[in-house]
């Protein structure tokens, strides 16, 4: 038996609001009816007809609404009374279905081009202050003291490029809907008629930003940073399954609301949880990895030692290791760079200088082959080789002899 | 929409607010100023919500019955005030242009 109602799962942009109501009436004309609009198009078989549909941009209403809110109902209502009956809306679009063929434009050719313009602007503003608001944040994380954390993290730098592609594509789109207004603007003037049809250029944009987030999915799964893409997949999930069930149960905007907060609530919750218990069990598990220097190794205690923190980063810019080991009350902690950009190694010894500027430092170079190398007054080492940096954090009064330094740069592979 | 922040008033503004010198429901607002132009203008829908919206805030009319959606308003002093001085203006404009113009239709 041949279905009486089907899902179209369709979208259009405001800008192509002409081109939606054109295809309802094309199918209409094959005999599916619009009724209305879940998380997609909703048509019902009836009899071909040739139905005028009018897809308007209502400014009052809010991208939130799932269903016409009672500004819509009443905007409505004026639509009624001049031939137009709403058949359904969500976010700022209102479908109308013209009742009589004297029916009334609903609005003039320049309110509704500065109406659709308007919602445009809006929405894309909101994404490209996202964009902007993530890409600082993202930014934020290499600046200071927290630069030689992250610069060598393949998370933060592949999600810092994405979100700067991201904003960039953003604020191009957005120029671009200002320079499309201008020319729509300048041809309204010349008396031509505008018709918001299927734009080539919306649809390259959507496919720019699937592209970018398929992107990064791809970029973290080389980087076998597995953890970080299930945490994007169950985020980018819940926001899908959060969405499909806003759109197809249709709650009143209040409580779509409230859904946005305890899911973003909730991601943020499974997040931290995830990279707690990843924190947690790296933890339990220190001693499973084999620090290249030990105590034993500078001849300081022959017995094992405890490996109580321990973090190794790689990706394209470089990689670091960091080692903090423990014997009794004794601490040997130290941490190696390495990379092949001289402005990351500049702006990590320069940080360095500037922590121990006011320190007396005394100079070891010569004893320890590198470019630069300095211990200060606390006991701190700080070694800069041609595409290495190096510290290693001793107690106060331990002095590391020739000997010593020897087997530092040997067991870490130094120049 | 607005002209200059209402200090002139476009021909759909005219007429919704001469449309209100009588209390009127929105929605029939559309119909009185298709009488009242004889025809000659019609307001559409989104328009005509528009302007009530923006008189309403600019304090030209007022509400007067709110019966679920259907609401009524009514012209206020400023309102009139505004309409006089746009009937003023144009008659003035017809006026001037009477001694020159009427040889030439």
């Amino acid at each position: 038996m041949a279905k009486n109602r089907k899902t179209v799962w369709k979208r259009f942009h405001y800008l192509e609001c002409d081109a939606f109501a054109a295809y309802l009436s094309a199918m209409a004309a094959e005999g599916w009816h619009f009724k209305e609009w879940k998380a997609g198009l909703v048509f019902e078989r009836g009899e071909p007809e040739q139905v005028v549909y009018c897809v308007e941009v209502f400014p009052n209403g809010s991208e939130r609404d799932t269903r016409p809110q009672p500004k819509t109902l009443e905007f409505a209502e004026y639509c009624e009374a001049a031939g137009w009956k709403l058949v359904d809306g969500k976010g700022k679009y209102c479908i109308f279905r013209r009742m009589r063929e004297d029916a009334v434009p609903i609005l003039t050719p320049q309110e509704r081009m500065e109406n659709i313009f308007q919602a445009s602007k809006k929405q894309e503003s909101h994404q490209c202050n996202f964009a902007c608001l993530m890409m600082l944040l993202n930014w934020s994380n290499f600046w200071g003291t927290r630069f030689e954390r992250v610069i060598f993290s393949y998370f933060d730098v592949v999600f810092l490029g994405f979100f700067i592609s991201f904003f960039l594509l953003e604020t191009v789109y957005l120029v671009w809907i200002h320079w499309y207004q201008h020319r729509l603007k300048v041809a309204q003037t010349q008396g031509k008629g505008i018709y918001f049809g299927k734009s080539k250029w919306v649809g390259r944009f959507r496919w720019l930003v699937v592209l970018l987030t398929v992107l990064i999915f791809a970029v973290l799964a080389f980087g076998n940073d597995a953890l970080m893409v299930w945490i994007l997949l169950i985020t980018l999930a819940t926001m899908l399954i959060i969405g499909f069930l806003t759109a197809t149960f249709r709650p009143e905007t209040d409580t779509v609301m409230v859904i946005s907060f305890i899911s973003a609530y909730l991601i943020m919750a499974v997040t931290v949880a995830v990279a707690g218990g990843m924190a947690y069990s790296q933890n339990e598990k220190p001693d499973a990895v084999y620090p290249p220097l030990t105590f034993a190794d500078l001849g300081m205690e022959s017995g094992s030692t405890q490996v109580s923190s321990h973090n190794e980063q790689q990706n394209f810019l470089g990689s670091s290791v960091q080692f903090t080991l423990r014997f009794e009350d004794q601490c040997l902690e130290y941490k190696v760079l390495t990379t092949k950009h001289d402005w990351i190694l500049d702006k990590i010894w320069n940080k360095w200088l500037e922590k121990s500027d006011n320190e007396q430092r005394t100079e070891c170079s010569a004893a320890w082959s590198a470019e630069h190398a300095f211990r200060n007054h606390a006991g701190d080492y700080y070694i800069r080789y041609d595409d290495t940096l190096l510290t290693i954090r001793l107690d106060e009064d331990i002095v590391l002899s020739q000997e010593q330094i020897d087997t530092v740069r040997d067991k870490l592979e130094l120049e | 929409m607005a002209r200059e922040e209402l200090q002139t008033l476009s021909e759909p503004m005219y007429y919704i607010l001469l449309a209100l010198m009588q209390e009127c429901c929105g929605v029939d607002i559309m119909e009185k100023v298709r009488n009242l132009s004889h025809n000659r203008v019609t307001v559409g829908p989104g328009t005509l919500y528009a302007l009530l919206a923006k008189f309403e805030q600019k304090g030209l009319i007022r509400l007067t019955v709110a019966e679920g959606r259907r609401k009524s308003y009514v012209i206020t002093d400023a309102g009139k005030d505004m309409l006089l001085k746009e009937y003023h203006r144009l008659k003035t404009m017809a006026l001037d242009g009477a001694g020159i113009l009427d040889d030439e239709v």
